[in-house]
């Protein structure tokens, strides 16, 4: 019996210190072994925007060099790769509460303009106790303002940039699916954004097809209309059930030489049609709500609008009202985005629209317009 | 994001792992100094170790997988690559695991005393490898504080941004926690050493189940507050973590009454602290919806949350005997 009990000490001793070494030994493996965190990004392009980044350099020193001498237009834009924007000059921003104040704007930024027409007009009646906010630059205009229409406020940002690459889509830390989000005032002060706007926010559902920086994430394209950005800048509208393999996404990329995407939808107009669907999965489309939508108004020529409650003026809408709105007002494409307290508008860091329930809701994503503009002359 | 320590072999090391490493050696220590001063079953917790690390590892990268699935190629790869996230819930599944094949084992008669040993221990362990956030990203908070004077901990914790390189400074969540579960531990230690009285025993499970209802009512209102958090694939509003801590205090109630009524019959009160405890859990969820829809409202929404788990702790403390 004693024989035994020693037999069962000596064993249990044995066995307990094999086991706690080899716990010791899980836990040293975990320290050298566990990794960092794991992003999915794709840098192979680096090389060929550092080459394109080159040309621009020297093609506007050139231009520098030959002033007076030969006409060489300046060209600004943005390698794909870039993620943060060259820092808008704070005194190029404005604001009024008189729209007329804005004729001057119109007037130096007609080259930029090259004869479009833009959407803010100076006889624009503005939301009461509001005021208009512009940026222009060389590169880039922005109006922003709020209008009352329906009784729902209409938060409008119009853009026209002079390179397509000026408009862009920021995932939070640069980073499909990153683990961590952002309030969309965040992401557009960390990229230096002009203006931006709340995007899709593709992680929190998983539906539509993502593309980021020409690399597809992810592909479904059953439940929900989507929205590609080429490399022009165009807005293209695919249909749910349009593109479902992974195949055809692929080469619908390639075809359309598509940078991003953006997967919320539905498409409310199409140009110049009316679009929406009786029925939708997402963004309650039938029902009294914010809205968020992106349209584009012609060649690098884009507005972003947010339809909210704010003040006294306390109507939603439905989708269908948003569309007939934009369409009235001559808008000729434009597609739906994440709204309720996801629709938001940014210009200069600033919250501009008046988010549903008072404040922003952390994201994954924004899409946003910036200059091109180096921030100091000799960087071009 | 991470800061490296050191490179050996052209492999990286980083102070987080190392951090997470020493917390895990420090709480598998503090539970076997425990298990060894019951002198019974003394081989139980040295087998149930590297099945509980493993088996951790395992769950951890599982449900991590499971809630940010597009990061990695496949659950495959997932499961392969050292590569990646954990969450700390998979270690709870993983030691409740191991634990429950040791007693399959036959080498332990008390599930429940393992799990006694294990719960301070593990308070230990995770205010120490909370600690692990100080050299990494996670873990922050939404908020980020602007007052200058509130640049330190436990208010808040600098973190680079990603992209702008701009230092940010978040509320410290992963401080918090870390704070907290050092608060659990020297209740659960001072519980646990404290001398039974004469022909009184503590129930066995009861450190354990202390140790979950505490961990559970901080993680509710903690995980709240990160900017990281997992969420299910199907709901994006509520956390995983969240989502568990509240089951498990509910199942915490129940347990707790019908061990109550099976050793002392049903009391009137019951139904009160019933009522009472799920009216507070009820009063959390509101709370965590209305913070999100009011993030400018944190501190009134955290203040009630308190107030409401707190309101909790003592109806599932007044409708249980353990």
């Amino acid at each position: 019996m004693t024989e035994t009990r020693k037999n069962r000490t000596v064993l249990t001793v044995v066995f307990s210190t094999v086991f706690f070494l080899s716990a010791c030994a899980l836990i040293v493996l975990m320290a050298l072994a566990m990794g960092g965190e794991k992003t999915v990004r794709d840098g192979t392009r680096l090389t060929a925007e550092v080459a394109s980044g080159f040309d621009m350099y020297i093609n506007n020193m050139t231009a520098s060099a030959m002033d007076g001498v030969l006409p060489i237009p300046k060209v600004y834009y943005l390698a794909e790769d870039v993620t943060v924007a060259p820092e808008p000059d704070q005194s190029l921003f404005g604001s009024s509460t008189a729209p007329e104040d804005t004729l001057s704007v119109l007037q130096d930024a007609a080259g930029l303009l090259d004869g479009d027409a833009t959407f803010w007009q100076p006889d624009t009646v503005l939301m009461p106790g509001s005021s208009v906010r512009w940026y222009l630059d060389e590169t880039i205009l922005v109006f922003t303002w709020k209008e009352v229409i329906d009784r729902c406020v209409y938060t409008f940002s119009e853009a026209k940039v002079s390179h397509p690459s000026q408009f862009r889509r920021y995932f939070a830390d640069n980073t499909f699916a990153a683990p961590r989000q952002y309030a969309p005032s965040e992401m557009a002060a960390a990229v230096n954004a002009v203006s931006a706007m709340s995007g899709d926010f593709y992680k929190f559902r998983n539906m539509g097809h993502v593309v980021y920086q020409r690399e597809l994430y992810r592909v479904e394209g059953r439940s929900i209309d989507n929205c590609f950005v080429d490399s022009g800048g165009n807005l293209h509208f695919v249909r749910r059930r349009e593109l479902l393999e992974e195949d055809e996404v692929r080469r619908y990329i390639d075809e359309n030489d598509i940078l991003f995407s953006l997967s919320f939808g539905p498409v409310l107009i199409d140009d110049g049609e009316i679009a929406v669907p009786a029925n939708y999965p997402v963004g309650e489309i039938n029902e009294l709500y914010a809205r968020a939508a992106i349209c584009q108004l012609g060649e690098r020529h884009y507005l972003m609008v947010t339809v909210n409650q704010e003040g006294p003026y306390l109507n939603a809408s439905k989708a269908v009202d948003v569309a007939r709105t934009l369409l009235d007002r001559g808008v000729p494409n434009a597609y739906t985005l994440d709204g309720g307290q996801t629709g938001a508008i940014i210009m200069n860091d600033q919250l501009i629209n008046a988010v549903q329930f008072g404040s922003q809701r952390s994201i994954s994503d924004i899409i946003y317009f910036a200059t091109a503009l180096p921030e100091q002359e000799g960087d071009a | 994001m991470d800061k490296v320590a050191c490179i050996i072999d052209g492999r990286y090391i980083y102070w987080r792992s190392i951090i997470v490493a020493l917390a895990v050696l420090a709480a598998v220590l503090m539970a076997l100094a425990l298990w060894l001063r019951r002198k019974k079953e003394p081989a139980a917790l040295f087998v149930a170790l590297p099945f509980a690390i493993v088996f951790s590892l395992f769950f951890a990268r599982l449900i991590h997988w499971y809630c940010r699935f597009e990061v990695y190629e496949s659950l495959w790869s997932a499961l392969c690559s050292p590569e990646g996230g954990y969450s700390l819930t998979g270690a709870f599944a993983g030691t409740l695991l191991a634990f429950a094949l040791v007693r399959l084992l036959r080498l332990t008669r008390s599930f429940a005393s393992l799990l006694d040993c294990a719960a301070p221990a593990a308070a230990f362990g995770i205010a120490l490898g909370r600690l692990g956030d100080l050299f990494s990203a996670a873990d922050r908070g939404k908020l980020l504080i602007s007052g200058e004077a509130y640049h330190h901990l436990p208010f808040a914790a600098p973190v680079t941004n990603a992209v702008s390189g701009a230092v940010e400074w978040r509320f410290a969540s992963f401080f918090v926690q870390s704070l907290w579960a050092g608060i659990i531990f020297l209740i659960l230690i001072t519980v646990t050493l404290w001398p039974e009285k004469k022909g009184g025993k503590k129930r066995d499970g009861s450190i354990f189940l202390l140790f979950m209802t505490l961990y559970c009512l901080g993680q509710i209102l903690l995980d709240s507050t990160r900017y990281d958090a997992l969420f299910l694939r199907s709901n994006g509003f509520v956390s995983l973590v969240q989502i568990l801590c509240t089951t498990v205090l509910v199942l915490i109630l129940v347990l707790r009454s019908v061990r109550s009524i099976r050793a002392g019959g049903f009391s009137r009160w019951y139904p009160a602290a019933w009522v009472m405890a799920l009216g507070a859990l009820g009063a959390t969820g509101y709370m965590e919806y209305y913070v999100q829809r009011h993030g400018n409202e944190f501190l009134l929404a955290y203040s009630v949350m308190a107030m409401c788990l707190t309101a909790y702790f003592f109806a599932s403390l007044a409708a249980g005997d353990s």
